[in-house]
Formats: C-alpha cells, structure tokens, sequence
C-alpha cells in the first residue's frame, strides 16, 4: 500500500521544520568551485609535462640514485631553488631525490619532503630516511609550512593527521561533532593546522590539542603563515590580517564575478601575498583569459604586477622559496590550449621589484615520461 | 547566468531562475534529503550540498524539471557516498526482525519511521524513491546512479528487514515499471 506507506511518511516530514538553504552561501561555493575548476582545467596541462630540456643557471641537471636514506639533497648550495617532480623524482635546483615511485603530490618542510604516492600512501622523505607515514582520504591534500617540520592530511576516516619529522610521530585530530562532508585541510602555520570540519573552521594546535574557532565553514581561508591568515569572508573579498575580524581588503573581488583569483600564497613572513587575477569570460570552452599575477604588499595593499619574460598567458604562484622569493608557473602557448600545445616554464620571481627569471623550461614530450607536480601539496592524476 | 529559469537576470550575484527553484522546490528536496538520510541537520547539509552542484549545472537545465531531477539525484548520490564513507551503518542498530517489539503506545508513522532506520541508506532511499516520490524504476535506478537490478535488490532486502516489523499492510507489494 504505497499509499499508506506516502501518507505516514508525510505525516512525518510535515511535522518538521527546516532551516531555509543560504543562497548567497551556496552561490559562493558555487563559484568557488567553477574557480577552481577553471584553474585546474588551466593548470591541468602541468600535470602532463615532460621535461625536455632543464637548465638551471647553465648546468645540465645530474642524475642521482634513488633515495636511501641518504641525505636529502635541497638545492645544491643555490639558494631558493625551484622544486618541482616528475615522475618518481623530486627535482630540487640541480638536484635530485628518486622516491621509487611516481609522485602525485608533494610538499617541502624544512627537514625534507612529504609525498604522496598513486596508492593514497603519504611518505615522509628526510635525512632520517624515507617511510610511509599514513594515509590521505577523500581531499588527497598535504599541507606543510616550508620553515617547520610538521605536515598535515586528512584520513580516511576524515580525521586530522599531523606527522612531524622531527621526532617521527603522527598525532590524529577526530572530529569532536562527528566527520562531515565538504571538510578539509586548508593551511599549516607552523605549529598549528587550520581546518574546515563540522565546527568550521578550526585552529588546532598541534602540541596542546586545543582546538579554537576560527570561523564558520563560509570562511574560505586560503593561507596562514606567521600568524597571518588571507581568505575571503562572506563579503567575496580578498583580505589578510591576523584575525578574521580585524583583517584588511586587499582585493575587491566581489565587485567581479567572472574572475578566478586562485591560488593565493602567503610568503613565510606574511609580508606578501600572491594570486593569480584570472579573469575567465563565460564563453565555454573558447577561454578567453586574462590573466595577472599580481602580489600585495600586506602592509599596505601596494600591489606588483609579475612581469613574466616571454609574457605567459597564464601565470600561476607556486610556492614560496624564501621570504621574498617566489616560484611561479608560467604557461605560454596560443590557443586552443591543450597539453601538446602549452609550453610551461618555472619562474623565479623576487619582491619587492617584482623581477622574474625564467629557471625551467619544460615540455611535453608523451605520457610515458611520467606525470609532474609542484611542491604545493594538491594531488595530481596521471600515469 | 541563463538556464533552467529561462532568463539571464541576476540579482546579487544569483540567478533569479535559480532562487525560483530554490524557493519553489527546496522544500520539497528537503523532505526528500531527510527521509532518505533519517536526520535534519544531515537532510540540510545534502540540500545544501545537491544546491550547490546544481547551481554550478544552472547554465545548461534548460528546464526547471531537468533542475530539479538533477538536484535529487545529486542528493541521493551524495547520501550514498557518504554511507559508503561510514561504512552503510544504518541510523538504528540492526537487531533480528523477531527480537524487535513493537511499544503498544507508539503511532504507525513513528513506528514505521523506527523501522526505516533500521535500513541502511541504499535500501532507505530505494524506497523513497519509489513509494515517496513515486518514481519509475528507471527513474529511481537513474537517480541513485545504479542500475535497475541493483535497485530491485536494495528494494528486496528493504521489504525483506521491513515486513516482519511492520506487516505487510504498510508495505509495498511490488515496485513501480
């Protein structure tokens, strides 16, 4: 008697009452997801690079055995190398660390690397040696602050994982309201990890185990470094400051709803913050891109627009290599832009003059060469 | 933004057409989100959640039925997915049908709601799907993103808990074509 079985089910639900869906929150995600959907789309034809030619300040790159626990190369006494991976090696300036197995994403802490292998396994790579530390869930994310040991994920079971390197222990963080979909990892300042759970968004300090709100799960935080926080609130706009409440607008991204400003990185110190401006016009698959890569000055919202030599079509912040010394992909190539025809070089990019070098160039020379990433921790497909 | 709605206005950042359909049929996902994932604030958070994606689709639901077929179904998908996360636990414990004793001053709708919780979220929204919304079996297989056999056994396994807790007077005797 379906019937019978609709009316007391009715009788049921019409009992109850429902809190009204938030537009404005579901349009915001909305968008940010189409950001980073555009920018994945974009950046995608990384993924698939091979490296054809490397110079890094004229030497011909040297290969070196797999990682044994040896040292762990950072950089051959050049200071703020590039890092990059392809395939199973990790490719720090002129040197290289073989890990046996195709890195999908990494991250670079201040004793080593953190790796993500096609298995889900998360390895911690270190002058002590290389072994796996655990396990990523659904996010499939590292994060790390390049000045500390420690190095965050979330688990399968969507539980905080914090292994630092320094003394080799993993610590796990459950969600104290139950795990819930849509959480994650969003940053690592040195000490503490902030993350989007059922709470919100929540600062966990890693040594105490106390656990502060830091917002709600509207609050889109892009970074934290020196206890400096850049995210965009309910407003849409870009802001930096110590504290979600007392931050200041860098950026009025509200005012443009057709861009796509991702990613933003702070620099070590929380001196500047950098993101890519990409305005993408809704024009399906015809990618009509402009394309900035613009830094703040988080001191005085001054901004210096990276002037990239050979003028990339997309210019995309990497990682910070040092204090005012930031790595940047650059994509040239005209349209359409596939990955046979994009051409994309690593930038060396220094502040406060905003002048950029071009330290790599690479491309793509077929799927067989294996799969690259950048030391940003987001996974990458392939292989 | 154009689409479902059939204009391109925008208000504030949101299509007009869209807060239409949210107005007009989010109700009615809700009722939908909670009988299949047995809590409010879980029926919210999928609302929420089967809104979002459908607001990223909006440019091409070309019509407020394809919409709202598309928002139940990226519920239902994701009320599964996220069982499958904790393992298809069902809300209340599974005890042997013959152990389970019906309260004598317990109502049919309480008591029925009881032993739909029983079910795992698979077999609970098979159920919904059908004998709810009063879907096809295509439509139901079609919006929890399996195939019709797959459905007929979840229905199966649903009717088999369900049958001798409630009897089969409040049951479904057999599923929609």
């Amino acid at each position: 008697m379906t019937g019978r079985l609709r009316a007391l089910l009715d009788e049921r639900v019409n009992a109850l009452s429902f809190a009204p869906p938030d537009l404005p929150r579901i349009v915001a995600e909305a968008g940010l997801r189409a950001r980073r959907r555009r920018l994945r789309a974009l950046t995608a034809t990384a993924a698939g690079l091979a490296v054809v030619a490397v110079t890094v300040g004229g030497a011909a790159l040297v290969g070196r055995a797999r990682h044994d626990g040896a040292e762990v190369a950072t950089g051959g006494g050049i200071a703020d190398p590039v890092t990059w991976s392809r395939g199973s090696v990790i490719h720090v300036g002129p040197d290289r660390i073989d890990v046996g197995f195709t890195v999908h994403g990494f991250v670079r802490t201040s004793s080593g690397f953190a790796v993500m292998d096609g298995h889900r396994s998360v390895w911690s790579v270190t002058d002590a040696g290389q072994h796996r530390v655990g396990e990523v869930g659904d996010q499939q994310r590292l994060v790390a602050d390049r000045n500390g040991t420690l190095v965050a994920w979330i688990g399968p079971d969507r539980e905080l994982v914090v292994y630092d390197q320094l003394t080799a222990r993993t610590r796990g963080f459950p969600d104290a309201r139950g795990a819930t979909a849509g959480g994650g990892v969003l940053a690592l300042d040195r000490r503490t990890v902030y993350w989007r759970n059922s709470g919100g968004v929540v600062a966990v300090d890693v040594d105490t185990g106390a656990v502060t709100a830091v917002a709600g799960s509207w609050l889109q935080l892009y970074d934290a470094k020196n206890s400096m926080l850049a995210f965009t609130d309910g407003t849409g706009d870009l802001k930096v400051g110590s504290s979600v409440a007392g931050a200041a607008t860098l950026a009025t991204w509200s005012a443009d709803p057709h861009h796509g400003d991702e990613p933003v990185v702070l620099s070590p110190s929380g001196r500047w913050t950098a993101v890519a401006h990409i305005h993408v016009a809704d024009s399906g698959d015809d990618h009509e891109i402009e394309s900035r890569l613009i830094v703040y000055d988080d001191r005085t919202a001054e901004t210096t627009t990276l002037r990239l030599p050979g003028g990339p079509w997309v210019a995309v912040p990497s990682v910070w290599l040092g204090d005012a010394t930031l790595q940047v992909l650059g994509l040239f190539g005209n349209p359409p832009f596939t990955g046979d025809t994009v051409d994309p070089s690593l930038f060396r990019c220094t502040l406060p003059k905003g002048s950029c070098v071009r330290v790599v160039r690479v491309g793509r020379v077929g799927a067989s060469s294996g799969i690259a990433t950048l030391p940003d921790g987001d996974w990458t497909s392939g292989d | 933004m154009g689409g479902a709605g059939g204009e391109g206005a925008v208000a504030g950042g949101v299509s007009v057409g869209f807060a239409e359909f949210v107005a007009l049929r989010s109700p009615a996902l809700q009722r939908t989100a909670y009988l299949i994932a047995g809590e409010v604030s879980a029926a919210e958070d999928l609302v929420h959640e089967a809104l979002t994606r459908t607001y990223l689709a909006w440019p091409r639901l070309h019509d407020p039925y394809r919409a709202e077929v598309y928002a139940r179904t990226a519920l239902t998908t994701t009320a599964i997915a996220g069982s499958r996360r904790r393992g298809h636990h069902p809300i209340v414990p599974v005890a042997e049908p013959e152990r389970v004793v019906r309260p004598a001053d317990v109502d049919d709708s309480t008591w029925l709601w009881t032993c739909l919780l029983r079910l795992p979220v698979g077999q609970r929204a098979a159920i919904v799907l059908l004998h709810y919304e009063d879907l096809t079996e295509r439509e139901a297989a079609e919006t929890m993103g399996c195939g019709i056999r797959a459905l007929r056994s979840q229905v199966a396994d649903a009717l088999t808990t369900l049958r001798p807790l409630v009897g089969a007077t409040l049951l479904p005797q057999q599923v929609n074509g």
